[in-house]
Formats: structure tokens, sequence, C-alpha cells
């Protein structure tokens, strides 16, 4: 039986994953992607949540919420690669360590 | 059938808003169809957008609408006038900067037009969907613009540093999101706040609710700088064209400060004992923080860059008398905080040929422009809290507000901070007075609109300096 702490379980991992994921890797494409395993780490925890919620309550508005992140995600990607690319015609590079004119 | 009613809409709860939207979009045509080159259509179609939707402000009716996303109360239109009026004088601020730059182009102003509404729709969400999407569409928007400059290294280093430090800061808002949803089967704030007051505990246990709301916490302390959640700052204010450094200073920052309003004091005041004590320790780490690197900083925008640090701690601060006098002396420190700061950045922004400036290569602007250096120490002064400045009933307001809720020790590290912020504010006026110019700089000649923005800051740091019942008036309403 898969109850609603699997999937929180499962949730986590992934969110940590991202996390971690931005963490260690450099190269911002590997950024990006982590940043995505991220906010669907929070989609799934909703729609868990959404599901397993004991009646009476209705827990529809969540799932809209889902849409809106997804929606939300796509043009956040679309925005980072022109970021990135125009920084690729700079420097030649996306490895985020070699981006330190800026002293951080 | 009836649960298929026709929702009603509302559109006058959204009139500035759409009026914004609006002027932005006949930007994009005007730029498409009549080739717009100076930006001088860009400029007049933003500034007029900007004053209507000003004027809509004063349309607050306390409604909600759209099914309850959005609220039209007294506390959002105060909040939208000043997303307007620091989107107003970061538009005039930028055309002589950009046009300096030979960038003037319509979509500068479209993204600055579309970040606005993001705010604004930021300070009016009563739900987690439009409290997000406002969010977005400001963070996504401001990203842009920090890479605005395209052949410039540094603006397209910040602009990836703050996009990926930003997308790190909204996944972490969104997760904290869907816990709270989890706990309390709801996104929208009123039916959070009804289920909590009417005693049904949370959904499986209270930890949940209090992991979301931590998350939530250090997902908007990213966007409103919160030491430790300030790290970005300093790279991404100095790296980016200094207008929009002025917008994500004052806008952005009101705009996460409004979230954390509706969240923390307006929806769940009931858990003060959970989230009070790590307000305190934020507010503290943040004045201490901002202003202590602020004093080692030879850069000019680096310093400011950590001077806005750390008046995001004093703002912080407000969180803590949890009652209606926190988010007075909030909105009252939210309008004095975005006439100095806007004018702090535009000085910066129309002093210099060149972006990024040393501190020291301010010695001698009194003799060479002493209208720019004249305003430059008014905003200097009123940042560092003197009498007679917006800075000072600013300041004055959140410190009372925390020593009458007890919190005497944290007003007064407040206090000790802002005597040592007086170090680093009046170096900048020493050396524009005392010290001589060691190589001739060239200044930008002061076009109309960027005079125009500053003798409007720095007449609304004197007005709110002179006069506080002015504003105080109409900040005794919210409530």
């Amino acid at each position: 039986m898969i109850t609603l702490s699997h999937y929180l379980f499962l949730s986590m991992i992934l969110f940590a994953l991202g996390v971690t994921g931005l963490m260690v890797r450099r190269n911002a494409i590997i950024l990006l992607m982590s940043v995505e395993l991220m906010l669907n780490a929070a989609n799934l925890a909703v729609v868990a949540f959404a599901r397993f919620r004991p009646a009476p309550a209705s827990a529809d508005n969540g799932m809209v919420l889902v849409f809106m992140v997804m929606a939300v995600a796509a043009a956040e990607v679309a925005i980072g690669l022109a970021i990135l690319l125009n920084l690729y015609r700079q420097r030649r590079t996306v490895n985020a360590d070699e981006l330190n004119v800026l002293k951080g | 059938m009836n649960n298929f009613a026709v929702p009603i809409l509302g559109i006058q709860g959204i009139m500035p808003e759409l009026l914004l939207s609006l002027a932005a979009v006949l930007i994009l045509l005007l730029e498409m169809t009549a080739g717009d080159r100076e930006g001088h259509g860009a400029l007049s179609l933003s500034v007029a957008g900007l004053i209507l939707a000003f004027i809509a402000t004063f349309g607050a009716d306390g409604k909600q609408v759209f099914s309850s996303l959005l609220v039209n109360d007294n506390l959002s239109a105060l909040l939208d006038r000043v997303f307007l009026m620091a989107a107003f004088l970061v538009t005039l601020v930028s055309r002589p900067y950009l046009a300096n730059y030979g960038l003037a182009k319509g979509e500068f102003f479209v993204l600055l037009l579309l970040a606005t509404v993001g705010m604004m729709v930021m300070g009016a969400a009563m739900d987690f969907i439009t409290m997000f999407l406002g969010l977005e569409m400001l963070s996504l928007s401001l990203y842009v613009l920090a890479g605005f400059f395209k052949k410039d290294v540094l603006s397209g280093e910040a602009a990836f540093k703050y996009f990926i430090l930003g997308a790190f800061a909204t996944g972490f808002l969104v997760f904290g999101m869907a816990f709270v949803f989890g706990a309390l089967g709801t996104t929208n704030f009123a039916a959070m706040a009804h289920t909590l007051s009417a005693g049904s505990p949370p959904f499986p246990s209270v930890p949940t609710l209090l992991f979301g709301l931590a998350l939530i916490l250090a997902g908007l302390g990213f966007k409103i700088s919160l030491v430790p959640f300030h790290t970005w700052v300093p790279d991404v204010y100095t790296g980016a064209p200094t207008p929009v450094t002025a917008l994500i200073a004052t806008g952005s920052k009101a705009a996460g400060f409004a979230a954390l309003v509706r969240i923390f004091m307006i929806t769940f005041p009931g858990s003060f004992q959970f989230w009070g004590a790590a307000f305190w320790w934020l507010a503290l780490l943040t004045m201490i923080v901002g202003n202590l690197f602020a004093l080692v900083q030879v850069e000019i925008k680096r310093m400011f860059a950590y001077s806005s640090v750390a008046n995001g701690g004093y703002l912080a601060m407000a969180f803590l008398s949890h009652s209606d006098v926190g988010i007075k002396a909030l909105l009252f420190y939210l309008f004095a905080y975005t006439f100095m700061t806007v004018g702090v950045f535009g000085v910066v922004s129309l002093a210099g040929r060149r972006e990024r400036l040393l501190i020291s290569e301010y010695a001698g602007l009194s003799r060479e422009n002493p209208f720019l250096a004249a305003v430059m120490s008014l905003f200097l002064l009123s940042l560092a809290g003197m009498p007679g400045t917006a800075g000072f009933f600013g300041k004055f307001y959140l410190f009372a507000g925390a020593v009458r809720s007890g919190y005497l020790g944290l007003a007064l590290v407040g206090i000790l901070t802002t005597i040592l912020s007086f170090y680093y504010y009046l170096r900048v006026i020493v050396y524009m007075y005392m010290r001589e110019s060691e190589m001739p700089r060239e200044a930008l000649e002061l076009a109309g609109s960027g005079r125009t923005a500053l003798v409007l800051a720095a007449a609304g740091v004197l007005i709110l300096g002179c006069f506080p019942n002015l504003i105080w008036i109409s900040i005794e309403q919210v409530f």
C-alpha cells in the first residue's frame, strides 16, 4: 500500500537531489536541470497532499497551483537559457566556477 | 449546474495592473511599427501608464476579486503606490542613463513595467497561486533587466547569478507552499486563517505547517536579501545596470516584504511563537552583517548594496511588533526607503559616464556638479537617519515599535548599527565636498527627466522628513 508518506519521502529525495545538484555541479545547464527537479519535487508533494486529503475537504486549487508552477517553470527555463546563451557568447564557457569577475 | 455559476471577475479591482500592462503592450507595438529608436515614445507611454495606474490605486474598495485570488484593500493600494513611485523614478532616471550607452530601447521600459505589475500582483495576492505568479513575473523581468547590457561581461554575469540564486529561492518557496497547502488543504490565505481559527488541526500534523512556513521564509528571505540569504546581493547590485539595481533594491524588496506581511502577519499571526524567533535572528544578523560589510567597501555600488541589506534588517524588525503598529512602521519606512534609495542609485547612474565608480572617484563632485552633490548628500543623510529627513522618522517608528513590543536589545543593536552607518555614508559626502578630484571625470550632462527624478526623490525625502503626517494619514487607514 502506497501512502502519503511514501510520496512525501520521494518528493523530499527529489528536492534534496535538486539542492545538492545546485551546490556541487558546475555546469550551468545542470544547474538549470537541478532547479527543475526542485520545482517538480514541490509539484509531487502538492498532488500527493491533494490526493490523500481526508474527505470532506476538497483541495482542487492545489492542482491549479501545480499547473501554474509547470507553466512558470517553462518560462523560467526559456529566460535562463537566453541568459546562458548570452553568457556563452561573451566568455565561451558555461562553467559556473569561471564566472568570477564579480568578487562573490 | 449551479456549481458552474459565472464568477464575478471584478475588472475594476485590477485597474492599476491592467493600465500598466496596457502601456507595456502599447510600447511593444510602437517599437515594432514606428521604430522608436531614441526611446522617447516608450518613455512618455511608461510615464503616462504609471501616472494613470497611480490614480487608479485610489479606487481601492476592500473587495476580493477573481474568486478571492486578489484583494483590493487599502494595504495593497498603499503598496501599489510604493511600487509605482519606485518604477516612476527609475523610469525617469533610465532614459538619460540608457541614452549614454546608446541602449534607450523600448523593451527596457516594457520589462520595467511588467516587473512593476508583478510587484503589484504580489502586494494584492490573497492566494499562493497569485503570489507565485506575481513573484515570477517580477523576477523573470528583473533577470532580463539585470543582463540588459548584452556586451558587458559583468552585466551578463550578474544576470546569471541572479537567475540561478533566484530560481533556487523559488524552489524553496514552492516547496514550502506545497507543505502549507498540504497542512491546511487550501492555497487561499483567508481560507487558511479560517481553518486555523475554526480549530481544525493541520493535516497530517503541526510540524508539516511549520516546515512549510520555514521554507517560505527562506525563499522570500532570498528575495529581500536577509542575512544569511544575501550572498547574491553585492554581485548582482554591482553588475546590473544602475537603474535596474535601484528597482531591485526598492520595488522588488518592497514586494517581498509585502508577501511576508500577507503570509506571516495577516494569515498566521497565531503562530508568532514559532516564527517570531526566526525574524529576531534574521533582523539581528542582517543589521550587523550589512552594516559591517558596507564599512569596508571601496566601490560605491557595492557599498550601497550592503547598505540595502542592512536596511532590510531594520525592516524585518517590524515583524516582531506583531500588530498593526509593525505593519504601519514597515509601510512608512518602505516609502522613505524607496525615495532615498532610488535617489542614491539615481545619482550613481548619472554621476559618471562609466559604470562602477569607486567611492574615491566622487572626490570633487561638488565643484563639477553642485546639484548632484547636493541631492546625493540629502539622500545619504536620510539613509543615515538624520532628523528632518524621511529616514529619521522611518527608523524612529521601527525602533519604537520594537521597544514597545519588548525587544529593547534588538532596537539597541539597530541604533548602534545606525551610528556605525554614519561613517560610511558621511565618507561619501566628505569625498564629494572636501577632496579634490585627481583625474577629471566625465560627468553625464543631466537631461531633463533625470534631473526631474532626483528633484522628486529629494522632495519626497524632505516632505516625509518634515511632515510625516501627510503619509501617516493614509497609512492609518490601512486597518
